[in-house]
């Protein structure tokens, strides 16, 4: 039985606990419309849908509802404020056992259906910095193709929506101050001045374009930065990562594009993904476009943005990866506090961990595996910051578990595994173990061969040659590696239309 | 209680679904999940210069064997008495142990559940699982739903695809 801060048949249903049965009922409905596995064929919604049969199956049932309002703990209130939650763990218990035992948790977070709650019906207005390269490197196409899909998505913009533009070479120069989306032709003509000189300083073309958004910042906008860049910074890596921090902080998410091969995918990854945003990689102008117009359209399509985990985990229990399998695939940093990003209105919003328990002596009620405070901000709200208590646990047991894992935990961590696989090389070949790096190498070729993956598993293979000779990997091929897997863990949820 | 991976040996805490460091699906100490054959692709082995992994300890306690005639491939069976041979698809509710899709499975003609081995006392039993091309013994088609005897060396067909069983003579 779910009985947790996160997971319990409330948040299953997206209800508080002082819903009537009427409301219970309602809510009921909607969400099994959506997850019905009939309609919904999206990865794990069969998962969903089971989770809300299984509470709705008690809290219809007045006097099972009963009975289960008495084993849930007091303080728990149901589920956060017009969001679904829905947890699906590989083991339905934890076995007694002297030796390490892992565990994953994948959660999911979805906006409820319209009409569910006292939302305002207004979009909220997007408050946003574009902050583009302009260094020479960037000259020809790929300026061109920033330009030109900067000009089409202004003339996207509400009147109410806040955009500017800022170009960083060598010093950062602000294009558009943050201005509203009223005057389309003039917004335009300010993007065909942009021109290229000299090199690359990440730094102030950050500084300024946060300082753009702080103007308008509030919690009811949709507060973004998107960086774009194809080059290295020198010496103010640190400096960018405070900022970021910053930025966090203020409730600014970071969206990086690096283009070509000379950019750092590890800082641009770690500036973004401690701000709960991401960085992708393009190599043509097609692919510049497609992050830009996805991008805009992905922070169009936000429910609740900023979502943050304050967290501890128990005595010998360890949180030990967490990732990010949609709307985008990101792993995310781990710290006190960890930016999970936004929920769209659509899709959810899917975390997996995978948690460390060092053992487990004896068989004894529900082992607790973290425990802390979800914060969302529902820009639709009037008050719109939200926090809730999270907790995930587990029963105990003496047997060892007959049931295998939920089949939509192993279709992610299958791809999943490619991506840590990876990531784990380009460490062993940093810390100059080759035979290591080529060994794991060859496996992620195999099973990226196995898995149909032929283009990409003709790339690490050719990278195996290079590993071998010059101890290091080619930067280009580097990244088409990285972001070749990263792109498989989130295929599996956009295949199919909703 | 460790997992111990069948196709690198890399220790994995109980509980791990993937290898860590060759990234296959593991059997996991309940021995009811799935296990993926490794393909041993020749184009792979031929890049990089550093040996391939050692074979798993495990093979010298297997009683029978499957050897995958298109790739050279020996697969031990351990564990378990019964193994149902197939492939994984989208949206498949009832696994096979044995999935052969990396093998190109679809393609050779092979069924989700197709067949099932059986090691009944000291005996080798194949039992066709009602497959769509059917199960061959040393090219003679089986009736399904029925135990067939295999010895040592017979060619088991499954749609297709050829394997051969392989039986420790004591």
């Amino acid at each position: 039985m779910a009985t947790g801060y996160l997971d319990n048949y409330y948040a299953r249903l997206g209800v508080p606990r002082t819903a009537t049965q009427e409301e219970i009922r309602n809510a009921y409905h909607q969400a099994a419309r959506k997850f019905h596995p009939d309609t919904n064929k999206d990865s794990g919604a069969t998962e969903v849908f089971l989770n809300i049969q299984e509470a709705y199956e008690t809290l219809s049932n007045p006097t099972k509802r009963k009975d289960y309002d008495n084993v849930l703990p007091k303080d728990v209130t149901g589920s956060p404020k017009n969001t679904l939650v829905n947890t699906i763990y590989s083991r339905q218990a934890l076995p007694v056992m002297d030796s390490p035992q892992l565990i994953y948790v994948m959660i999911n977070l979805m906006a409820l259906p319209p009409g569910s709650g006292a939302l305002s019906p207004t979009t909220p207005p997007l408050n946003i910095s574009l902050v583009l390269d302009t260094s020479t490197s960037m000259s020809g196409p790929r300026l061109n193709s920033v330009k030109e899909t900067a000009r089409q998505i202004i003339q996207t913009l509400k009147p109410e929506d806040v955009i500017s533009v800022v170009t960083f070479n060598d010093a950062a120069e602000v294009i558009i101050p943050a201005t509203r989306g009223q005057n389309i032709n003039v917004l335009e003509a300010r993007i065909g001045i942009i021109s290229t000189d000299g090199g690359t300083e990440i730094y102030k073309g950050l500084e300024a374009g946060l300082t753009e958004v702080m103007r308008n910042i509030r919690p009811s906008y949709h507060n973004h930065l998107i960086l774009i860049t194809d080059g290295r910074t020198y010496g103010d890596e640190e400096a960018c990562l405070t900022l970021a921090e910053q930025a966090a902080e203020a409730g600014i998410t970071i969206h990086a594009l690096g283009i070509g091969d000379k950019w750092n995918d590890s800082f641009l990854d770690e500036l973004a993904t401690i701000t709960g945003g991401g960085s992708e990689f393009a190599d043509t102008s097609r692919g510049i476009e497609k992050f830009l117009k996805d991008k805009f359209g992905q922070i169009q399509d936000t429910f609740a943005s900023n979502v943050t985990l304050d967290y501890e985990t128990p005595p010998g229990v360890e949180l030990r990866y967490a990732f990010r399998l949609s709307p985008d695939s990101n792993s995310i940093p781990l710290g006190e506090q960890i930016a999970l990003g936004d929920i769209p209105n659509k899709h959810s919003l899917s975390i997996i961990m995978e948690f460390l328990i060092d053992e487990m002596k004896s068989a004894n009620g529900e082992f607790p595996l973290i425990d802390g405070k979800l914060n969302l901000v529902l820009p639709k709200l009037l008050i719109p910051n939200v926090s809730t208590r999270l907790s995930l646990s587990r029963p105990t047991t003496n047997k060892a578990e007959p049931e295998p894992p939920p089949q939509v935990l192993v279709r992610a961590m299958s791809k999943l595994s490619l991506y840590r696989l990876q990531e784990m090389a380009q460490k062993d070949i940093e810390a100059g173990n080759i035979i290591q790096a080529t060994q794991r190498l060859k496996n992620l070729a195999t099973q990226l061969l196995d898995t149909g993956e032929e283009e990409l598993a003709n790339t690490v293979m050719l990278e195996l040659n290079n590993v071998n000779s010059s101890k290091a990997m080619n930067e280009d091929a580097k990244k088409r590696i990285k972001y070749g897997t990263r792109a498989l863990v989130l295929e599996q949820d956009t295949e199919v239309p909703q | 209680m460790s997992i111990i991976c069948p196709n690198c040996n890399h220790e994995e805490p109980a509980g791990a679904l993937f290898c860590s460091e060759c990234s296959v699906k593991l059997i996991t100490s309940d021995g009811l999940s799935t296990a993926t054959i490794k393909s041993a692709d020749p184009r792979i082995t031929q890049a990089g210069a550093s040996p391939p992994p050692p074979p798993p300890a495990q093979v010298t306690e297997s009683q029978v064997s499957l050897h995958i005639v298109r790739t050279g491939q020996i697969l031990p069976l351990i564990g378990r008495l019964e193994f149902t041979l197939g492939r994984i698809s989208q949206g498949q509710s009832i696994l096979p142990d044995i999935d052969l899709s990396p093998y190109n499975a679809y393609a050779q003609g092979v069924s989700r559940l197709h067949a099932t081995l059986k090691l009944i006392r000291e005996d080798l039993y194949v039992e066709d699982l009602g497959s769509s091309n059917g199960t061959r013994i040393n090219n003679t088609k089986i009736p399904p739903h029925k135990n067939q005897p295999v010895t040592h060396g017979d060619v088991i067909t499954l749609g297709r695809f050829k394997i051969q069983a392989l039986i420790r003579q004591e």
